[in-house]
């Protein structure tokens, strides 16, 4: 019994240290990084390299601009970064609300009866396919619509 | 006696009349004198046939690896996976050197339209690649072979299927697949790392269910 309970806290300080983790690399990226449409910068100097892709197909590949439109997008800058890239606000409004669930999911674990950490993690396969999907959908929507827009202006 | 049609006399044993070919009513002629077949009487206890077979339980497949087994907790598969992207993290440097060699001699910093903001599409590949090269002997191999990459026998896990038994090559070779093609689409990768953290009891990833294998302590080294 002691043994399980222990495993328990433990399992839920694990999760609450993670989704803390989460939350606080968007703030990591937001205090770093910076960027505007052209270039990415990282404590103010430009970073970053060439897409082969792009080069040597003319259109860009499904990361183009994914950095960029991240960074923005932890700025608050959520239509400029969609303009950019959509998948890259769509990964950090993912990413905060499975850090948020993550940190939640400790915190019941840690302080919630079993009946509540079961009803909790049911929720959390929720959250997460949901984001998950989400995230994967617009990324790839993002880009394909992308490829279409530079397959037209040929 | 007399045939019963001409009257002419015959030996008891004929089946027929000698003057007149008639069947007579001895001999082997058919007719009631030949006992119609009865079949044997059945024993006073009728013959009871083996009943169908049952078991004093009925049966069960073989169930998963006993949950009482001491599964690893997230923490040390973090911590072992970790150790384990170091090598990936090695080959994918390594091979971030020789792709961006071979990129800027094919196509050089003259297209600077071309240029993102990140890592871009070799990220997108260096990964996944990485991911399966390192793979290949630290979880394929050395998995199959002995039940633990390397950074599973630093914090002494050991990988089974539901039998308890060590992953056979492909099974492995499948789970890493999988794996490393959760690394093509972003936020995939870390929902499949922390999955055993709302996984109870068994605390799989995502790519342990695509085979249904678990991670446990191994106690042989503890």
């Amino acid at each position: 019994m002691f043994a399980s309970s222990h495993a328990a806290v433990r399992r839920g300080s694990a999760a609450l240290t993670v989704g803390c983790l989460l939350i606080l690399s968007v703030a990591a990226l937001r205090l770093l990084f910076d960027a505007d449409e052209q270039q990415t910068r990282f404590l103010g100097r430009p970073v970053g390299t060439a897409c082969w892709f792009k080069a040597r197909f003319g259109v860009p590949c499904p990361n183009c601009g994914m950095t960029r439109s991240a960074i923005l997008a932890s700025r608050g800058e959520i239509l400029r970064a969609t303009r950019i890239a959509p998948g890259g606000p769509a990964l950090v409004i993912c990413f905060l609300a499975i850090g948020a669930a993550v940190a939640s999911l400790g915190a019941i674990q840690r302080l919630g009866r079993a009946a509540q950490v079961l009803r909790a993690q049911s929720a959390m396969r929720v959250v997460v396919i949901a984001c998950g999907s989400v995230a994967a959908s617009v990324w790839i929507g993002g880009w394909m619509v992308e490829v279409a827009r530079c397959l037209r202006q040929r | 006696m007399f045939c019963s049609k001409c009257g002419h006399q015959l030996d008891a044993a004929v089946a027929f009349c000698t003057a007149c070919g008639a069947p007579t009513a001895g001999g082997s002629a058919p007719g009631p004198a030949v006992p119609p077949y009865v079949p044997p009487a059945p024993p006073a206890q009728s013959y009871d046939p083996a009943p169908p077979y049952a078991p004093a339980q009925p049966y069960t497949p073989a169930p998963p690896y006993a949950p009482a087994l001491p599964y690893a907790s997230w923490g040390d598969r973090a911590l072992g996976y970790i150790i384990d992207s170091l090598f990936v993290l090695g080959v994918m440097i390594l091979l971030y050197a020789v792709l961006g060699s071979f990129f800027l001699a094919t196509v050089g910093f003259s297209r600077s339209d071309s240029f993102g903001g990140g890592m871009c599409c070799l990220g997108l590949i260096l990964f996944p690649v990485s991911t399966l090269l390192v793979g290949l002997y630290n979880r394929v191999y050395l998995v199959s072979q002995r039940g633990y990459s390397i950074g599973q026998g630093v914090m002494k896990l050991k990988v089974i299927d539901a039998h308890g038994r060590l992953l056979s090559q492909g099974t492995a070779l499948i789970r890493l697949v999988v794996h490393a093609a959760f690394g093509l689409v972003p936020l995939l990768p870390l929902l499949d790392l922390l999955w055993p953290l709302w996984d109870d009891p068994y605390r799989q990833t995502l790519h342990d269910k695509a085979v249904n294998c678990y991670v446990i302590y191994n106690r042989d080294v503890r």
